[in-house]
């Protein structure tokens, strides 16, 4: 599917991803669905900014993993060797407000999180990220919307979201990537995400959650090639207050986009298991 | 949706007695069959047909009425409450210790119990088609087995990593009679190591996570497989990938020829056993409407491996029950308790006789 960007969207992609949408000119309505009812999200779909960095409004930094040094902090030894690969680009954040209403112990353990950031970050074992990280990881994903069946697919790791449209009840356990229940709210489609762990990170910054968090996300047609998409997150446990994350989702327009495979377990067997070789490499 | 009367019934000439008749087949906006759902394939069949049936497709009545007797029986037992007298497990020996594991539950370590295990439908059972219990999957060659390995797989295999059967664990037995086995990940299956299963494609019925979800768009169809949480993402009237890029799971397009799905899966990615993926293999699967509730599904594997293609067949039905997240990776931790022990059963072995023979790389067609 291939279309031309209408200026307004252009608009909303150069003013950061922390922006509501202005409204457009004229009003659009996007194409229905199979079964004709509800707005078509079927497609390729990747999130265009710093958010696996940080969803913090932050400035850019030579680490995420800083240690003191003579006179400025000075990257960490495991970071060291990466130079500006390593460094962090800067980011006005995808919060509202910019920072997250942690409680006190909680910064404390943000902070330290963001200090082995390459030892603890689950993405660092291609762990599951969990929601609302898989969507703005810096990857595609695709949803595949038919008449009464709705499932999410994303790139990093092959992992899916199996979205069910009725209720089952409270999930029997807790999950990397939740359980996801879904209903449209006139066009936009909306997924309250339970049952998920308290394993996954928000982003590459050390900001975390426990198990306690719910998720409830928007996902609302802005134009034919962008999404806007809205996470509000609910953790009493992490947070004083409630706290959202908005941000542009973008349509992959190359007439050849796909999926590909990043099964990326294999790619950490060295870092993971390389020491337990009967004959260790150099590390 | 759609729901037209069909006469699909009598195009495959295929009817599933065991199930309601639902003979409306769900269509999409543009009239092709619907199949999205999630389907259980879950069944006791095997893949290859016992020699002794010879070219017999199905079992007989009084057959099928004893197998699933004893399957029966198993799940029964496995289901009921454990002795609280019962005897220890004992380590491991007689057949069980040259097996290396044992799931009868008299010896540790054990595999699990039949009560884990998916055994057919919601207690036990057989595929059948048109009615008829199948004495196997393969159809085609008419045995219901694989064709003879040709010379170009023989000459393959023996270029192939040595596959290392489960032997008793107690002791560092390859010091002794060579080998890698535990030298490396790598070393480990790749199922072993969470990255993928080679049911994926075709996909072929086993002893648990058998459950499917199929999505059909205008331009796709995602069969999402719960083992391994893998995607297959079919894509409708495409091209397939250039030669070089290859994946576990291959590169699969789709088209329809009537109400049939027609899906060609190449572009797969070398690995080291002998039914696991590679280049040259080439995979082609049909998905046709038997009803409401069921599909059957065929598939035909060209592999160079083999003499001939062969092709084998069975039913998918549509299941009320849901895939979970399959978070294997995440809780891995037999990877590292299984180098972990290999290098103290070395240190042990070592210690027992004498100095620790050179490293050495594992030699191409080796037996150990």
């Amino acid at each position: 599917m291939k279309k031309t960007l209408p200026l307004a969207v252009l608009a909303v992609a150069i003013a950061g991803c922390g922006a509501p949408p202005p409204p457009p000119d004229e009003p659009w309505k996007a194409p229905r669905g199979p079964g004709g009812v509800n707005p078509d999200l079927n497609g390729i779909w990747q999130a265009l900014n710093e958010a696996n960095w940080d969803i913090e409004r932050h400035m850019a930094r030579a680490s995420l993993e800083m240690r003191d040094g003579p006179i400025n902090p000075v990257p960490s030894t495991a970071t060291l060797r990466m130079g500006t690969l390593a460094s962090v680009p800067p980011g006005l954040g995808v919060v509202d407000g910019g920072k997250l209403p942690y409680k006190p112990e909680a910064l404390a353990k943000r902070d330290a999180n963001r200090a082995r950031w390459s030892e603890l970050d689950p993405e660092v074992k291609c762990y599951l990220p969990g929601i609302p990280r898989a969507n703005y990881m810096g990857q595609p994903f695709q949803i595949f919307q038919g008449e009464a069946s709705l499932e999410f697919v994303y790139q990093y790791t092959g992992i899916n979201r199996n979205i069910l449209m009725a209720d089952p009840g409270p999930a029997p356990g807790d999950f990397w990537m939740g359980q996801s229940v879904a209903r449209w709210e006139g066009e936009t489609l909306v997924i309250e995400v339970t049952a998920l762990n308290g394993q996954t990170w928000f982003d590459r910054a050390g900001n975390h959650h426990s198990a306690a968090m719910t998720v409830v996300e928007r996902f609302t047609p802005m134009g034919p090639d962008h999404l806007q998409y809205e996470a509000t997150i609910t953790d009493p446990e992490t947070f004083t207050e409630p706290w959202t994350m908005r941000m542009p989702l973008y349509r992959r327009v190359e007439p050849n986009a796909m999926l590909l495979d990043f099964k990326c377990v294999e790619f950490v067997e060295e870092l993971m298991y390389g020491e337990l070789r009967r004959n260790p490499l150099p590390r | 949706m759609q729901v037209r009367t069909s006469a699909v019934l009598a195009v495959v000439g295929v009817a599933y007695a065991a199930l309601p008749l639902a003979a409306e087949i769900p269509r999409t906006d543009d009239g092709k069959p619907d199949f999205s759902g999630t389907y259980d394939i879950s069944s006791l069949t095997r893949m290859e047909r016992d020699p002794n049936l010879g070219e017999r497709l199905t079992y007989t009545a009084e057959e099928i009425e004893e197998m699933k007797r004893v399957a029966h029986s198993r799940v029964d037992e496995a289901a009921a409450p454990s002795d609280p007298d019962r005897e220890g497990l004992k380590p491991l020996e007689g057949q069980a210790r040259e097996r290396g594991v044992d799931s009868s539950g008299t010896y540790t370590p054990g595999s699990h119990d039949w009560f884990w295990f998916d055994c057919g439908g919601q207690y036990c059972d057989y595929y059948q088609i048109d009615g008829e219990y199948r004495t196997s999957i393969i159809v085609d060659p008419p045995n219901g087995r694989r064709p003879p390995v040709s010379e170009a797989g023989k000459a393959r295999r023996a270029t192939l990593r040595p596959y290392y059967k489960s032997k008793y664990p107690g002791e560092a037995w390859w010091l002794a009679e060579g080998g890698d086995p535990y030298d490396n990940p790598e070393n480990m299956s790749i199922g072993d190591r969470c990255i993928y299963m080679s049911l994926t494609v075709p996909a072929t019925p086993s002893a648990y996570n058998n459950m499917k979800t199929i999505v059909q768009t205008d331009d796709t169809m995602l069969i999402m497989v719960e083992w391994m949480h893998w995607p297959r993402v079919i894509r409708m009237n495409a091209e397939h990938l250039p030669e070089d890029m290859t994946s576990y799971g291959g590169d699969a397009i789709g088209r329809w020829e009537g109400d049939t799905l027609i899906v060609e899966t190449t572009n797969f990615r070398d690995f080291m056993s002998p039914h696991d993926p590679r280049p040259g293999l080439r995979i082609v699967e049909r998905f046709s409407p038997i009803d409401g509730m069921s599909l059957l599904y065929n598939f035909t594997v060209h592999d160079p491996d083999f003499e001939a293609p062969y092709t084998g067949e069975f039913p998918w039905h549509k299941s009320d029950k849901r895939l979970y997240e399959y978070a294997c990776h995440e809780g891995n931790y037999s990877m590292t308790n299984t180098l972990r022990g290999a290098r103290v059963l070395e240190a042990k072995w070592i210690e027992e006789h004498g100095e620790r023979p050179p490293a050495r790389a594992s030699q191409p067609g080796e037996t150990p």
